[in-house]
């Protein structure tokens, strides 16, 4: 028997091995910002919170909605040529769409010959009044989720809590929402700019549509998050065969489902968020244009769609955004528009609009009228005619606006209860928080001493051995594993090759996870290490009711 | 220097190793000096007992020696109360039935102890040749104790191991104003040394209980000096406390009178004057559990395995009022009588004694997350109780060479039902003491004596918490040899 250091082979050592229990209710632990951004990012960024809904409706916060409300709303002569451009594009109306250059020129020059204004043309072809946007806000936002937000491959899922249903701990994010993990909380949503920027992975590629630094006004100087547990807050106890030493393994895994109490109002606690609705103080949005001009189509085919290379563009260019926008628009527009000059009878401009589909016919020969098309497609252009005034050039019209003070769209009281619900229905979100708590892993303990519950039938009763399983390896700082979990042969045998298994993953006081062995005096066990090496298990006896001798012998 | 200084004292002191116990209670030695001296007596003594008695001696005396103190204590625990296991950590009540031990009630294994040490003391006594003064000095231990116990033994949250000690350099000087009366007083420097070791129970501790119900551990629980049997004796909380190398300064002084208002007929009283010792050491704490070392580190609980710092001890030494009276008669060898017969009676204000405070001090005891500052304290309650005491005293001379004298006393116990233990297990005491005196030389004279003082034994079952129920008994034996050496 030898007393310390590593164990050789034919070392033994003799251990007391006790199941302490420190049965803690409303055990509480307050997070700080500062405490919250010290934890490990990826238990930060696996903590979710909720969803942020981006789409329009009576019932949504409409962030989309106040975002572009508020480019509507800055100051032209302050921001770049393209932002302006696009600034301007959002609010073309009739009355100053600029159609030089585009199919639509043409009206320009019917216009005099029909006695109206070619704005009228526009406006009464697209149903609107002169001086109103042919996009609105509602369309432009859904247009841009859909395309722009929704097409980013970090928008769709997010991470959450490893199960062994899903042991990567990725989930689905629904359409038009946006995850918020308590990591974009405590940072104030700076953690938006990284993941929602510029992605390229995997030979999928976008551009991103959040760029430069983020930053909501939602937590105070106070802001803290407390949580409380009811747990035994004490680790197991075990064995690292390596070193022959005592180690602990934390327990709170194994206690997740009774940890909070649901029932107690205070079981989770959130306080320093701003009272009302917080805003995002600097928001920067992008959106970034093709490379070169692109034509409207000139094709009822598609029908409802058109037959325009704009289409086959990713959906989150500038254009092709716009033809969405437009087409969203005007699908269903049906209009029809005739202009008699003063002493003729008949009309000699026709134009009618069919599900969008235009078609201007001019009698006795007063010109030559656009050609028909979609009308969405003779927006693309004038689009993108405007987006490059000021004489950018092609493929420099890509789009930054920055933002200040975005109202959120919802109020922290309603935030605050939406965290509760999530958190409620999956507590395994709140584990890995709940093992930084509660942090008692010690060691790298290969098998821990467990007494079962009293509860338990006879059989089930006792004195037992769980070998560890993955979850049980402790964590650095980022919250990664520090070892491997290298158990060729994880479990408790009866031979020294390890072929008779005498454990298994029966349950036992809810865990069904880890290879198990009841023990009594006497009994003999083999079990290897994650170095691959042999030992025995000298079961000895109980010198107190909660603890166990043991003897470990390296014999191979 | 001071500190050198300090063991040097230690040294003088000698084995001041007795057992627990000794003339009456709290703490105070079985005697000073030989048997036969007392308030009414008249040798170099008197600088303990009664200063005034320096005024009617009539040499210049030095006497000294030492009594070799035996003890024998037994103690068997019974609990009373309901305990868990003590590998269980409830900590609040009610206890989970399944963590109840019943097997921990009733009688625990008996324990003895018979510790053996001398106790020295040395006095000097001068008449003024010419004036109706006398000076005297001396160095004594009028209290001091030791016990060891077995450190896993049931008595291990009381005491495991201490030593405690007041030394006494008291230099006095007695005035005789008229034939029949002496006045005397003497003022004493005080030099206290001591050392314990317990198992501390940090379930008893409030501050331990008040940071675990305030966050973050929140947890509110059965913890502090009136903690339940229930919670306490776990082994998880029963940290190994050492106090070591505690020395304390004080000073006091004592003062009487001693009156002849009849030939042979002397009335005496004394009264000695509290003494406040703070002895500072120091201590060690043994935490070495990983409920304390690592477990709950991220709550902000985290010791080292051993914490060590200062710590201080303190509590006061009691006044002491003495009083008596002395008859000589008989027919006379060398000019007095040669028998003499004295009572004499004592009060010892114990109730100066309510606990021994421990406050210790170390920047290991800080954990600043729980709102733990880097000190501590704990008290063993005392509530100690004033003694009276009474002694007759016998002496006889059957030649000019040759005195035998004895003593029959008794005192009252300071001890209450509540607070008694190891630590302080005394009772009703009887003493009997026999010694005799033989001239070897003209000035020089061998006195020895033998003192047993048997406490009666005491079975208490009201012990505060429980923590010290069960039977004791005590017996200690002192023999003592001194010589005296007259100029």
């Amino acid at each position: 028997v030898v007393e310390s250091g590593k164990l050789e082979i034919g070392d033994a050592r003799k251990l007391e091995l006790r199941f302490l229990r420190f049965d803690v209710t409303n055990f509480e632990k307050r997070l700080t910002r500062e405490d919250i951004l010290a934890l490990p990012n990826d238990v930060r960024e696996r903590l979710w919170l909720f969803d942020l809904d981006l789409s329009s409706g009576p019932n949504t916060p409409q962030l989309l909605d106040n975002a572009l409300s508020a480019i509507r709303a800055l100051d032209p002569d302050e921001l770049p040529q393209a932002a302006r451009n696009m600034q301007a594009l959002m609010q073309m109306t009739p009355d100053d769409a600029n159609l030089k250059g585009t199919v639509l020129e043409r009206l320009i020059e019917l216009a005099p010959l029909l006695g109206v204004a070619p704005e009228q043309v526009l406006a009464d072809l697209f149903e609107i009044n002169v001086e109103d946007p042919f996009l609105d806000d509602a369309i432009m936002a859904q247009v841009i989720l859909d395309q722009v937000i929704d097409t980013h491959p970090r928008s769709r899922t997010r991470l959450g809590t490893r199960t062994r249903e899903n042991p990567e701990g990725i989930y689905a994010v629904p359409p038009g929402k946006l995850a918020v993990t308590l990591g974009d909380v405590a940072s104030d949503f700076a953690s938006f700019g990284d993941r929602y920027g510029p992605y390229a992975e995997d030979g999928v590629e976008h551009p991103g549509f959040v760029v430069g630094k983020t930053l909501a006004n939602v937590l105070t100087e106070d802001f803290a998050l407390s949580v409380r547990a009811n747990a035994n807050a004490l680790p197991y106890k075990g064995v690292d065969l390596t070193t022959g030493s005592t180690a602990s393994v934390n327990s709170v895994r194994s206690q997740i489902e009774a940890l909070f109490d649901f029932d107690d109002p205070n079981w989770l606690g959130i306080e320093g968020l701003v009272e009302g609705v917080p805003l995002l103080e600097s928001l920067t949005l992008r959106i970034v244009e093709a490379d070169r001009f692109y034509t409207g189509g000139r094709s009822p085919v598609p029908q409802g769609i058109g037959a325009s290379d704009g289409w086959t563009l990713p959906p989150w260019t500038l254009e092709r955004v716009l033809l969405g926008a437009a087409q969203r628009a005007f699908v269903d527009l049906e209009s029809f528009v005739a202009y008699t000059p003063p002493g003729r009878e008949r009309a000699i401009f026709e134009a009618s609009v069919q599900k969008g589909w235009q078609n201007i016919v001019v009698q006795g020969g007063l010109g030559s009228p656009p050609p028909a098309s979609y009308v969405w497609d003779l927006l693309l252009e004038v689009g993108q005619v405007r987006l490059h005034d000021g004489g950018l050039k092609e493929g420099e019209a890509d789009v930054e606006l920055s933002l200040r003070d975005i109202p959120l769209g919802t109020d922290t009281a309603t935030l605050t209860e939406r965290m509760r619900d999530n958190l409620r229905e999956d507590p395994y979100a709140l584990l890995d928080i709940a093992e930084q708590i509660i942090d008692t892993t010690e060691g790298a303990a290969d098998f821990y001493y467990y007494r079962a519950s009293p509860g338990n039938v006879p059989t089930l009763q006792g004195d037992w051995l769980f070998f560890v399983n993955q979850d049980d390896l402790d964590v650095d700082a980022d919250g990664q594993p520090t070892r491997s979990y290298d158990y060729d042969k994880p479990g408790f045998y009866a031979d020294e090759a390890l072929t008779e298994k005498l454990s298994d993953k029966r349950v036992l006081d809810g865990d069904e996870s880890h290879e198990k062995v009841r023990i009594e005096d006497d009994m003999v066990l083999y079990l290897a290490d994650d170095d691959g090496a042999v030992f025995t298990i000298g079961i000895g006896n109980k010198p107190s009711p909660n603890r166990r001798n043991i003897t470990v012998k390296r014999v191979r | 220097m001071l500190r050198s200084f300090s063991t040097a004292l230690v040294c003088v002191s000698l084995c001041a190793i007795v057992p627990q116990q000794a003339r009456g209670a709290g703490f105070a030695a079985p005697h000073v000096g030989p048997t036969r001296a007392g308030v009414t007596t008249a040798d170099a003594a008197s600088v303990h007992f009664n200063p005034a008695g320096l005024g009617f001696v009539t040499d210049a005396t030095m006497l000294g020696g030492a009594n070799l103190v035996i003890g024998d204590l037994h103690y068997q625990r019974e609990r009373l109360a309901t305990y868990q296991y003590a590998d269980s950590l409830d900590f609040s009540l009610p206890i989970d039935p399944l963590n109840i031990d019943t097997a921990k009630s009733g009688e625990d294994v008996a324990i003895e102890t018979q510790p053996i040490g001398a106790v020295p003391t040395a006095f000097f006594a001068l008449p003024l040749s010419g004036l109706p003064l006398a000076v005297g000095a001396g160095m004594y231990l009028p209290y001091v104790a030791r016990v060891a116990f077995d450190a896993q033994g049931p008595q291990r949250h009381q005491l495991i191991e201490a030593t405690l000690g007041a030394v006494f350099f008291t230099p006095s000087i007695a005035y005789r104003p008229m034939e029949r009366l002496a006045l005397g007083l003497g003022v004493s420097y005080v030099f206290g040394f001591a050392s314990l070791s317990k198992v501390q129970d940090l379930a008893t501790l409030s501050d331990l209980g008040e940071a675990l119900s305030r966050p973050p551990i929140n947890q509110q629980n059965a913890f502090g000096p009136d903690a339940d049997p229930a919670v306490r004796e776990l082994d998880t909380l029963s940290r190994p406390f050492v106090f070591k190398e505690g020395r304390a300064h004080g000073f006091t002084f004592n003062a009487g009178f001693t009156a002849e208002p009849v030939d042979h007929l002397f009335v005496a009283a004394s009264y000695e004057h509290t003494a406040k010792l703070v002895f500072k050491g120091d201590f060690t704490l043994d935490m070495d559990d990983p409920f304390f070392t690592q477990d709950l580190s991220s709550q902000g609980l985290q010791y080292p395995a051993l914490v060590r710092g200062r710590a201080s001890l303190g509590f006061t030494l009691p006044r002491v009022v003495r009083l008596g009276i002395r008859y000589a008669f008989g027919k006379p060898i060398d000019g007095a009588p040669r028998s003499d017969a004295a009572l004499e009676g004592s009060f010892t204000g114990w109730s100066s004694i309510d606990d021994f405070d421990v406050r210790a001090r170390s920047k290991d005891l800080a954990q600043p997350e729980l709102g733990l500052p880097p000190s501590a304290s704990f008290s063993l309650p005392r509530r100690w109780r004033d003694t009276y005491g009474g002694v007759v005293r016998l002496s006889h001379k059957l030649s000019s060479d040759f005195m035998a004298f004895g003593l029959v006393g008794y005192e009252t116990g300071a001890s209450p039902l509540s607070t008694i233990d190891v630590a302080s297990p005394d009772g009703h005491r009887l003493s009997f003491a026999a010694g005799l005196a033989q001239r070897l030389s003209h000035a020089a004279r061998l006195v020895l004596d033998v003192n047993v003082q048997q406490v009666l034994p005491r079975e208490v079952k009201r012990s505060d918490y429980d923590l010290a129920n069960g039977t004791y008994e005590m017996r200690i034996v002192s023999l003592g040899a001194h010589a005296e050496y007259i100029f």
